[in-house]
C-alpha cells in the first residue's frame, strides 16, 4: 500500500521551470503569493478540489473573505475601483498559484465579467453600489446571456425589455445560467429595440435575483451535479437605474466582456497541480503488472501534455508582456481558449486513464467499496470522472472551440480579400 | 536577463530582422531551384550583413551578439528556406568554437565566410550518439569511426570533429586531410548532407581545440544554442507555409467562391496558426534557455517535441489545403514540407525528444517517492 499520496504543497524552495523565466521580483512575488495561499485554503477544501469536485458557495465565501482583506479579490481592475496594480506578470504568476494551491475559484461572474463592464460604462451610482460588494465578496453574480436559440450566435436572443417609462419590463428566458441559484444579481443582454443589424437595439442590464418575476430551473449536467440553471423572467421590473450605459449598446459591451473572458480562462496552475497529481497517481496505479510510472505510454501521454502546457505558459506571458506585436494581440486570446481547453480535457481523459477500472464511479458507497482493493487513496478516484464530464465544457463556454476558430480564421485568412 | 527582458527585442534585433528580411526578400523562388544546395554568393552576401559573424566576438569581426539574434536570422532563412548551412557552420560550429577558446584567426574566417565548418559527431542532428574513438598517437591522436549523418558538403572547408568517450576531445581538421572520407548525399529539402568516414584520421595536438570537460562543455553549449536556431528555422519555414496557404486559399475558387470561405478549410486553418503561435513560443523560449540557463535540457528537450509535432501538424496540412496543386514540385509549398520534415530529423523527432522527457517524469516520480519513503 502506497501512502500519503494526497498531493503536497509546491515548497517554497523549489523552482519549476517557469520560474526560470520570471525575474527576480517575480519569482519573490510568487514567494509570497504561495505564502498567503497555504493558509488561506483550509486543507478540507483544498481535498474537495483535488478530487476534481468544484468548490461549495460557504467555502469560496470563507475564502473571498481571506482575498477580500488581502485586496487580492480582483487584481486587474483599476487601483481606483480595488484592483492591485499589478503588472500583468504578476496577475499571471498569482493566476498560476491559485490553481496550483486548490484555492476555490473566484467567480468570474463578478470580478471578470460584470465589474469591468460596470467600471468602465457604468454609472457612478452603479459603481458605488455594486463594485465594493462584489469585491467584499457580499454579492454573488450571474450571466444572463444565452437563449435556448441564441447559443453562439448570441445576437439573436429574444428577450425583450420594454421600455415602459419609469422602468423596464422584462419578458423572456435565459440558459446555460451558472450558479444562478446561489447568486444575489444577475447581469443581462435583452432586446430594447430593433435595428438594421441583430446586434443592433441589445441593451446591457443589471437586475436584482429577488426581483419578482424570476423563475430560475436547475439543469443537471452530465456529471450529475447541479451547476447550470434556466432562468425564466416574467413581467419582471428592471428599475431604470439598472440599465448600464446607453440603451442599444449592449452589443459592444458584451463583446468588451467576453474579450475579458478569454483571456481568464487558460486555468495553467490547475493543470500544473494535475500534472503533479498524475506523477503521484502513477506511482499506485498499475496497467497489468506494471506500475503506471514504469509505462512508456502513460509517460510518453505526460510528457507531451507537458510540453503543450509549456508552450501554452509562455503563449500567455507573450500575450501579456508583448505590446508592440498588435497582430498576436489579436489572435492570442482565441489562442489560449482554444488550446488551453484541449490540454485541459487531455489532462482529465489522462486522469481518468490512469485510474484504471476505479475511474467508474464516485461517492461514499463507491469509495468503500474500492478502497481495500486499490492502493490508490480517495483523494484520487472520488470525483475524477466528474471533473472529466464537467471539462467537456471548457472547449464549450466562452465561445466554444469553433467560434474561437472562425476568430481566427477571420483575423490570420481574409486579411488577403 | 530575463525572458520577459528577452521578448522586448533591442533596437538592434529590430536591424538585424529589417536587413535579414530584405536580404532574403530578394532571393527569388528560380534562384532557390538553381542554386543546388549552395550559392557561394548567397553564403558571401549573408556575410556581408553579418550572419556568420552574429555570435562571434567584435575582435573576429562579429557582431557579439546571442542566441535571440541568432535565432532572427535563423527564422528567416526558414522563411526562404535558404539551404546553406547557417545553422550548422555560423551557429552550431562557431558556438562551440568560442566556448573552446580558439584564436581569432579560425574564427575570421568563419565569420568572413572565407570558411565553412562542418560539425561531426556533435550539434546536428540533435540527439545523434557519437560513434567516434579515439585512440591515442605519437603525434597527437588518430580518430576511427563512422557518422552517418553531417551537414557536409562541397562547399565544407573544415571539419569540426567531437570523439566522445573516455578522453573526449574536439578537433578541427580540414576538409581534405588523410583518412577522412565523404559519402555525399542531399537532404529531402535540398540541403547538403553526408556520411563522414574516419580510419586512423591523425589528429595532431595542434589541431586538437578542446579536450575533457572543455570539450564536452564546448558541445554542449554548441548543441543547446543549435536547437535554439533549429527551432527558429522551424518557425520561419512554417509561417512561410502559412503566407502561401492564405494565398492560395484566398485566390483559388471553387465552386464559384474562394476556397477560404469554406468553414472546413477556414477551421484547419486556424488550427495550424495555433500551431504555428506555440512554436513561435517555445521558440522564444528555446533562444533564451541557451543563452542563459546553466542547464537548458529539460526545456529545450519541450520546445524540440512541441515544434516537430507543430512542424508535422502544418506541413501536412498546408499540402492538404493546396489540394492536388500541393502534391506537384512546381508548387512551392512542398518545398517547405520538405524543409519541415528535414528540421524534424535534425531536431531529433517529437519522439525522441518525448523519449527524454518521459525518462525525466519517470526519474522525478522516483525521486518524489524515495524523498517522502526517507521521511
Amino acid at each position: 500500500m502506497v501512502k500519503n499520496l494526497e498531493y503536497r504543497q509546491p515548497r517554497d524552495d523549489v523552482w519549476d521551470h517557469i520560474d526560470l523565466l520570471l525575474d527576480d521580483s517575480l519569482r519573490a512575488f510568487r514567494g509570497e503569493v504561495r505564502q498567503f495561499l497555504r493558509t488561506a485554503v483550509p486543507d478540507e477544501t483544498r481535498a474537495r478540489l483535488d478530487m476534481g469536485y468544484s468548490a461549495t458557495k460557504s467555502e469560496v465565501v470563507a475564502f473571498l473573505k481571506k482575498l477580500s482583506a488581502k485586496g487580492w479579490v480582483a487584481p486587474a481592475w483599476p487601483v481606483e475601483y480595488g484592483g492591485t496594480g499589478w503588472s500583468q506578470l504578476q496577475r499571471f504568476v498569482y493566476t498560476i498559484e491559485l490553481g496550483n494551491n486548490a484555492a476555490p475559484s473566484v467567480p468570474p461572474f463578478g470580478t471578470a465579467m460584470v465589474g469591468p463592464v460596470l467600471y468602465t460604462f457604468g454609472n457612478q451610482d452603479q459603481k458605488d453600489l455594486y463594485l465594493p460588494r462584489i469585491l467584499s465578496g457580499e454579492d454573488f453574480w450571474c450571466q444572463g446571456f444565452s437563449e435556448p436559440g441564441s447559443g453562439s450566435d448570441l445576437a439573436s436572443l429574444k428577450t425583450r425589455a420594454e421600455d415602459k417609462g419609469d422602468h423596464y419590463l422584462l419578458n423572456g428566458q435565459k440558459i446555460w445560467t451558472s450558479k444562478a441559484h446561489y447568486a444575489d444579481r444577475i447581469f443581462l443582454l435583452a432586446r430594447t429595440g430593433e435595428g438594421a443589424r441583430k446586434q443592433e437595439g441589445i441593451s446591457f442590464f443589471v437586475l436584482d435575483m429577488d426581483t419578482p418575476g424570476i423563475e430560475i430551473k436547475p439543469i443537471i449536467s452530465i456529471d450529475m451535479s447541479h451547476s447550470l440553471n434556466e432562468v425564466f423572467f416574467t413581467d419582471v421590473k428592471i428599475p431604470k437605474t439598472g440599465l448600464v450605459g446607453e440603451a442599444g449598446k449592449g452589443w459592444s459591451y458584451a463583446k468588451f466582456l467576453l474579450g475579458n473572458e478569454r483571456t481568464g480562462i487558460t486555468n495553467i496552475g490547475r493543470c500544473r497541480r494535475q500534472v503533479a497529481r498524475l506523477k503521484r497517481i502513477a506511482r499506485a496505479s498499475h496497467v497489468g503488472d506494471t506500475p503506471l510510472c514504469a509505462d512508456q505510454a502513460f509517460l510518453r501521454d505526460l510528457a507531451r501534455i507537458e510540453a503543450d502546457l509549456t508552450a501554452l505558459e509562455i503563449t500567455e506571458i507573450r500575450l501579456l508582456s508583448t505590446g508592440r506585436d498588435s497582430a498576436f494581440a489579436n489572435v492570442g486570446p482565441s489562442v489560449l481558449k482554444l488550446k488551453s481547453a484541449e490540454i485541459q480535457q487531455a489532462l482529465a481523459e489522462l486522469m481518468v486513464s490512469a485510474l484504471g477500472p476505479f475511474a467508474a464511479g464516485r461517492g461514499p458507497q463507491f469509495v468503500e467499496a474500492v478502497e481495500d482493493v486499490s492502493d490508490l487513496p480517495q483523494v484520487f478516484f472520488d470525483g475524477a470522472l466528474a471533473e472529466y464530464l464537467f471539462g467537456r465544457a471548457t472547449s464549450i463556454y466562452g465561445g466554444t472551440n469553433e467560434i474561437q476558430r472562425e476568430i481566427l480564421a477571420k483575423a490570420t485568412l481574409d486579411t488577403l480579400q | 536577463m530575463s525572458f520577459l527582458d528577452h521578448l522586448m527585442p533591442s533596437d538592434e534585433a529590430e536591424m538585424i530582422r529589417d536587413s535579414a528580411t530584405r536580404f532574403t526578400g530578394a532571393v527569388s523562388e528560380s534562384a532557390l531551384r538553381q542554386s543546388d544546395g549552395f550559392a557561394a554568393e548567397r553564403w558571401a552576401g549573408m556575410a556581408d550583413l553579418g550572419w556568420h559573424g552574429v555570435l562571434a566576438d567584435d575582435a573576429a569581426g562579429g557582431l557579439g551578439l546571442g542566441a535571440a539574434e541568432a535565432a532572427i536570422l535563423a527564422y528567416a532563412a526558414g522563411h526562404a528556406r535558404l539551404p546553406e548551412p547557417f545553422v550548422a557552420s555560423s551557429v552550431t560550429a562557431l558556438t562551440a568554437l568560442r566556448t573552446a577558446g580558439v584564436g581569432i584567426d579560425v574564427l575570421a574566417g568563419l565569420v568572413a565566410g572565407s570558411r565553412i565548418f562542418a560539425p561531426v559527431g556533435f550539434g546536428l542532428p540533435v540527439g545523434l550518439a557519437t560513434p567516434l574513438s579515439v585512440a591515442p598517437d605519437k603525434e597527437g591522436a588518430s580518430l576511427s569511426g563512422t557518422v552517418p549523418l553531417c551537414e557536409v558538403g562541397p562547399h565544407t572547408t573544415d571539419f569540426l570533429i567531437f570523439a566522445d568517450g573516455p578522453e573526449p576531445m574536439l578537433a578541427r581538421l580540414p576538409s581534405v586531410a588523410d583518412g577522412i572520407s565523404i559519402a555525399p548525399y542531399r537532404g529531402i529539402d535540398g540541403r547538403h548532407l553526408g556520411k563522414v568516414h574516419l580510419d586512423d584520421c591523425t589528429v595532431g595536438d595542434e589541431a586538437i581545440l578542446a579536450r575533457g570537460a572543455a570539450a564536452r562543455n564546448a558541445v554542449a553549449k554548441a548543441e543547446a544554442f543549435t536547437v535554439a536556431a533549429l527551432c527558429a528555422d522551424a518557425v520561419g519555414t512554417i509561417d512561410k507555409a502559412l503566407v502561401l496557404t492564405r494565398t492560395y486559399l484566398n485566390e483559388r475558387q471553387q465552386f464559384g467562391r474562394p476556397l477560404a470561405s469554406f468553414q472546413a478549410l477556414r477551421h484547419r486553418f486556424a488550427d495550424i496558426g495555433v500551431e504555428a503561435e506555440l512554436a513561435r513560443s517555445m521558440a522564444e523560449m528555446a533562444s533564451f534557455a541557451a543563452q542563459t540557463l546553466a542547464d537548458p535540457a529539460p526545456l529545450l528537450d519541450r520546445a524540440r517535441a512541441r515544434i516537430c509535432r507543430a512542424a508535422q501538424t502544418v506541413g501536412q496540412a498546408t499540402i492538404q489545403l493546396h489540394g492536388g496543386m500541393g502534391m506537384t514540385d512546381e508548387m512551392a509549398i512542398g518545398h517547405y514540407f520538405r524543409r519541415l520534415i528535414c528540421l524534424q530529423a535534425l531536431l531529433g523527432q517529437e519522439a525522441g525528444s518525448l523519449r527524454l522527457r518521459s525518462a525525466a517524469l519517470a526519474a522525478e516520480i522516483d525521486a518524489e517517492a524515495s524523498l517522502e519513503a526517507a521521511q
